[in-house]
């Protein structure tokens, strides 16, 4: 076989190659759900530390978590005026916190 | 002859499995591993479906790189045809699973598609037809074994492990993937104690 058949012949086989990608994509996608499976969702324990920017599942699972584990403990807002918050500098120069 | 080519056979797998084991010493694949390795039949499951995926892109890529690519003078198309053979081989694969075995598909499904950019597979097959250091079939099926096996072993020793780490009060600072990160250092190290075997 001279160069030009081989060229072929690998234009060919990479068509091919496509085809029976595009053909197993459409197939996967159209065979059904398995019962129970329909709602699946990764654990976020466990796709945590996943980076892929490609993966499915990026922009739920690296979303910023406001105070999730981030190591720093974030100040608590009160609920009430009267509520002491750790970590916030008392308002007034008198006001010493617990005096217990 | 042939008992020489099998030692080297033999070598060559022992050593891309453990000694230059592909998470360890040559990280590729790392995402998954530290992603899936949280489980341990999560991290089986990934395992075995990634061997299936190397073993046969490497069976199907070799012979398309040396009887098709290069006489033609293709080779530079060589990504392309490994990606369409390993995203094909990955949707033949979640189709069997998610049409026969819904157990598995429950565990495995959705990090299934995770394989196709799972940097292992297309770096075993590139590593086989890598110009300059072009391995022969033996030598890159013992590639494409050593490495899979190699994945396979590390991805269930590091579940394991992590599965009793969590029963540990770990100090939060080192909680979840920090201590992970650790025990994988751990572990690269102890492999590297292997090295120098058959030299």
């Amino acid at each position: 076989m001279d160069q030009t058949g081989y060229v072929l012949l690998a234009i060919g086989i990479i068509v091919l190659l496509a085809v029976v990608a595009i053909v197993s994509y459409v197939l996967y996608q159209k065979t059904p759900v398995p019962k129970g499976c329909e709602n699946l969702e990764p654990d976020p324990g466990i796709c945590g530390a996943c980076l892929k920017s490609g993966c499915p599942f990026y922009p739920q699972y690296h979303a910023p978590k406001v105070g999730a584990d981030s190591g720093v403990d974030e100040p608590k807002k009160p609920s009430a005026p009267g509520d002491k918050v750790a970590g916030v500098a008392p308002s007034k120069p008198d006001d010493k916190g617990d005096a217990k | 002859m042939f008992y020489t080519y099998f030692v080297a056979f033999m070598l060559a797998l022992v050593s891309y499995t453990l000694i230059d084991n592909v998470l360890l010493s040559r990280f590729y694949g790392i995402c998954s591993f530290i992603g899936v390795g949280n489980k341990v039949k999560s991290a089986v499951s990934m395992g075995v479906a990634v061997v299936f995926v190397i073993v046969f892109s490497a069976l199907i890529c070799y012979p398309i790189y040396h009887f098709v690519l290069m006489p033609a003078g293709l080779e530079f198309l060589d990504t392309v045809v490994y990606i369409l053979v390993i995203a094909s081989l990955v949707q033949i694969v979640g189709l069997f699973i998610k049409k026969y075995s819904p157990a598995l598909y429950k565990s495995l499904g959705i990090y299934l598609p995770l394989i196709t950019t799972n940097c292992a597979v297309l770096g075993v097959v590139q590593e086989n037809t890598f110009p300059g250091k072009m391995l022969d079939f033996p030598m890159s099926m013992a590639n494409a074994f050593g490495t899979s096996l190699g994945y396979l072993l590390m991805i269930f020793v590091f579940a394991c492990i992590r599965t009793r780490l969590d029963t540990y009060s770990t100090p939060r600072a080192f909680k979840g993937i920090p201590i992970a990160l650790l025990t994988a250092a751990v572990m690269a190290m102890a492999l590297m104690g292997l090295s120098g075997i058959g030299a």
